[in-house]
């Protein structure tokens, strides 16, 4: 870790949970994985305080832990993610975006959860008794949507432990030790089982009720519908892997706004929220299948055109995307008016390079950007080849 | 016997790569003597009139042009030796080193007859831009190549930088007119569209405009090109056939240049002074340089 993202970690968490948890926080950032008692020792305060906040890192998701047999006794582990640590300074964006698409009430829950980490909805009664029913609507819909996402023993646990504890059981079931091909096939089948529920579409912490109207319009036998409802026993957290795709999903469309224009940008817009629902994190490299017929549909910016006049421009600015040099929308196929996806893997490549171009340019100027981008596109070069691709005098490249 | 020579320096004048001994007997006939003719062939060399050549191992005889043989009257023959390998460097130039390891001379001798070469204004030294502390000879009316020259961007040697900035300038301006439709600069030209400018168009922008005096290839085009790409500004886009002029570039097709919109957004990264501090690296709680005493800081939120 850099020195610089060491700093920026004890700054963000001192702000946010104050100077012991920050403390404690720093030395497992600084030294990896710690068991409470070395914890302590090396932070420099009491048993309680450490254990305290080590609860609170748990309880907003920051720090994991991990248990394993050491001689008679179970040894606890904890380790912290500096990724979920530099992720809390995103906390304003989340907001926003959760006010922008769940309004007034998505963003009071959300603000609980943000603030107290993982709640049950009972915990939410006394705030919300004034219009319960709206706020347990709210809170369905935040949940079906993925806003927020149940919480599981197994989530406070270190994804690394617990894929070596599945393997340990599945090996324990063999009775002589495992031959090389048995163990790939061993981490094979965790791996697939990993996959599976990465890419499992139920949503946990809902459940579908019956109710039936009983003044209906005829006065005959009221219909039943469904409706869903949270799980009162289950705990919810903020989901900021979901989160993190909308606000990814952002970057591409202003790239794509600033690059061509406005329409461009409502193009792309469109087939990212026709994907959302089907994109799970940003770890998806390719975006699902959108058909230039579903992106017509589902723009709704284009007012005052007949269908076939929308459709037309719709097209028009699809082939423009996908003919785009960074080649982040990708036309699969010419199946009806054709299918399209997007490549997230590049559109990251771009935006990150894009960010880094800017930073250089402020920072150093137009000639470093331009050394920068050549050193990235053809990797190693010598000074003399430098200086003659940026145009420069080799005293001043070098 | 006079005739004997004027005929061997007429023979061996129309012919520019020389001729040999077979040529020149066929030339004259059976009347006159083979003796005549070597004579005369020793006299024309004695007087510098015609210079020996090696062909693989035939023995070609050049006849040397009255100018040139005006040129070099009164030079000794080291001085001759030294010129004729420099006139062989032709635009290139020769290095004094690779002089010396050529005509064997002593460096005296050959700095001795660069000298004179240079009085008489039959030489001239160049410097090249690949090697700048390299002192380059070649004949005082030779242009020397663009390898020494540094080709259209170098000025005195050095790069002109403000010639190329200009030049990019002007090439910018005339791809962003083309990339954009002149009625609406917001809207965009379909993927289908072929009327992006292509580097020859450019070149030919270039000189219908006389934007410069300075005869720019193909090659120079494309490398200030490659800079714009390079600074963000334009982009290829796709190879096309050059339709309009009826040929193709050297390569068969042509990359299309897109102008892109440039938009002034500040980064956030060095929106605060942290961004673009030049102590970032020393910056720490404690010590000379802390965000505490930060005369960045004082400015910015000073607003």
């Amino acid at each position: 870790m850099f020195t610089q993202q060491f700093e920026l970690c004890k700054r963000i968490l001192r702000t946010h949970f104050g100077p012991i948890v920050a403390q404690v926080a720093t030395v497992l950032i600084h030294e990896g994985r710690l068991p409470l008692g070395l914890l302590a020792q090396k932070a420099g305060k009491t048993l309680r305080q450490t254990k305290e906040s080590v609860a609170v890192l748990i309880q907003h998701g920051i720090a994991t832990h991990a248990s394993s047999k050491e001689g008679s006794r179970m040894a606890t582990y904890y380790s912290i993610s500096p990724r979920n640590v530099l992720r809390l300074e995103r906390a304003g964006l989340y907001l926003a975006l959760v006010e922008e698409r769940m309004g007034k009430e998505g963003l009071a829950i959300f603000r609980v959860f943000m603030d107290n980490g993982p709640k049950r909805v009972l915990e939410f009664e006394a705030m919300a008794s004034a219009k319960q029913i709206k706020f347990r609507q709210a809170v369905a819909k935040m949940v079906n949507e993925r806003y927020i996402t149940a919480v599981r023993a197994v989530d406070t646990v270190t994804k690394i432990d617990r894929l070596m504890a599945e393997e340990r059981k599945e090996l324990d079931k063999l009775m002589v030790p495992p031959t090389a091909k048995e163990l790939k096939e061993i981490r094979a089948r965790i791996k697939e089982r990993e996959d599976e529920e990465y890419h499992n579409t139920a949503v946990i912490g809902i459940k579908r009720k019956a109710v039936s109207h009983e003044d209906s319009m005829d006065g005959g036998e009221a219909p039943e519908q469904q409706i869903d409802t949270v799980d009162e026993a289950m705990f919810f957290r903020p989901y900021c892997d979901r989160l993190d795709v909308f606000l990814r999903n952002q970057q591409i469309t202003n790239y794509f706004a600033d690059k061509y224009n406005a329409a461009a940008g409502a193009v792309i817009k469109t087939m990212l929220r026709l994907t959302e629902s089907k994109t799970k994190t940003c770890r998806d490299k390719v975006s699902p299948t959108v058909s230039a017929s579903q992106t017509a549909k589902g723009d709704g910016t284009s007012q005052g055109m007949t269908r076939k006049e929308r459709a037309e421009i719709i097209l028009a600015l699809l082939e423009v995307l996908s003919s785009d040099s960074s080649g982040i929308v990708r036309k699969l196929e010419e199946r009806g008016a054709g299918q399209f996806v997007i490549d997230f893997q590049l559109a990251s490549n771009t935006l990150r390079n894009l960010c880094l171009d800017a930073l250089v340019q402020e920072k150093f100027g137009a000639l470093h950007a331009r050394t920068v981008r050549i050193l990235r596109d053809k990797q190693k070069l010598d000074e003399k080849v430098i200086a003659q691709s940026v145009m420069l005098p080799i005293g001043q490249c070098r | 016997m006079a005739d004997v020579e004027g005929t061997i320096y007429s023979i061996a004048l129309e012919e520019a790569q020389g001729v040999d001994n077979e040529q020149l007997r066929d030339a004259f006939p059976e009347s006159v003597q083979l003796e005549a003719i070597v004579n005369g062939v020793n006299r024309l060399l004695q007087k510098g009139m015609l210079e020996l050549l090696q062909v693989g191992n035939q023995v070609r005889y050049r006849a040397v042009r009255s100018d040139e043989l005006a040129r070099l009257a009164g030079l000794t023959t080291d001085e001759q030796l030294v010129y004729k390998h420099i006139q062989a460097s032709k635009n290139e130039g020769i290095w004094v080193r690779t002089l010396k390891m050529k005509t064997n001379l002593l460096q005296g001798v050959i700095t001795r007859a660069l000298k004179t070469l240079e009085q008489k204004a039959l030489i001239k030294s160049v410097k090249s831009v690949k090697h700048p502390t390299r002192k380059l000879y070649m004949l005082i009316d030779m242009t020397p190549s663009s390898e020494i020259t540094g080709g259209p961007w170098y000025t005195d040697q050095e790069l002109d930088t403000d010639f190329i900035n200009q030049l990019a300038k002007q090439c910018y301006q005339f791809i962003y007119a083309n990339s954009y439709p002149k009625h609406n600069p917001q809207a965009i030209y379909p993927a289908s569209y072929t009327g992006f400018k292509t580097s020859s168009q450019i070149k030919r922008f270039i000189s219908g405009h006389n934007i410069t005096n300075v005869d720019l290839s193909d090659e120079n085009i494309e490398e200030l090109l490659t800079m714009l790409v390079y600074d963000g500004k334009i982009e290829r886009i796709a190879a096309a056939f050059e339709m309009d002029a009826g040929k193709t570039s050297s390569s068969g097709k042509d990359f299309m240049y897109r102008a892109l919109r440039i938009t002034d957004k500040d980064s956030p990264f060095t929106d605060i002074p942290c961004g673009r501090c030049p102590v970032f690296d020393k910056c720490s709680d404690t010590g000379v340089i802390t965000p505490g005493k930060c005369e960045y800081f004082k400015k910015w939120l000073s607003f």
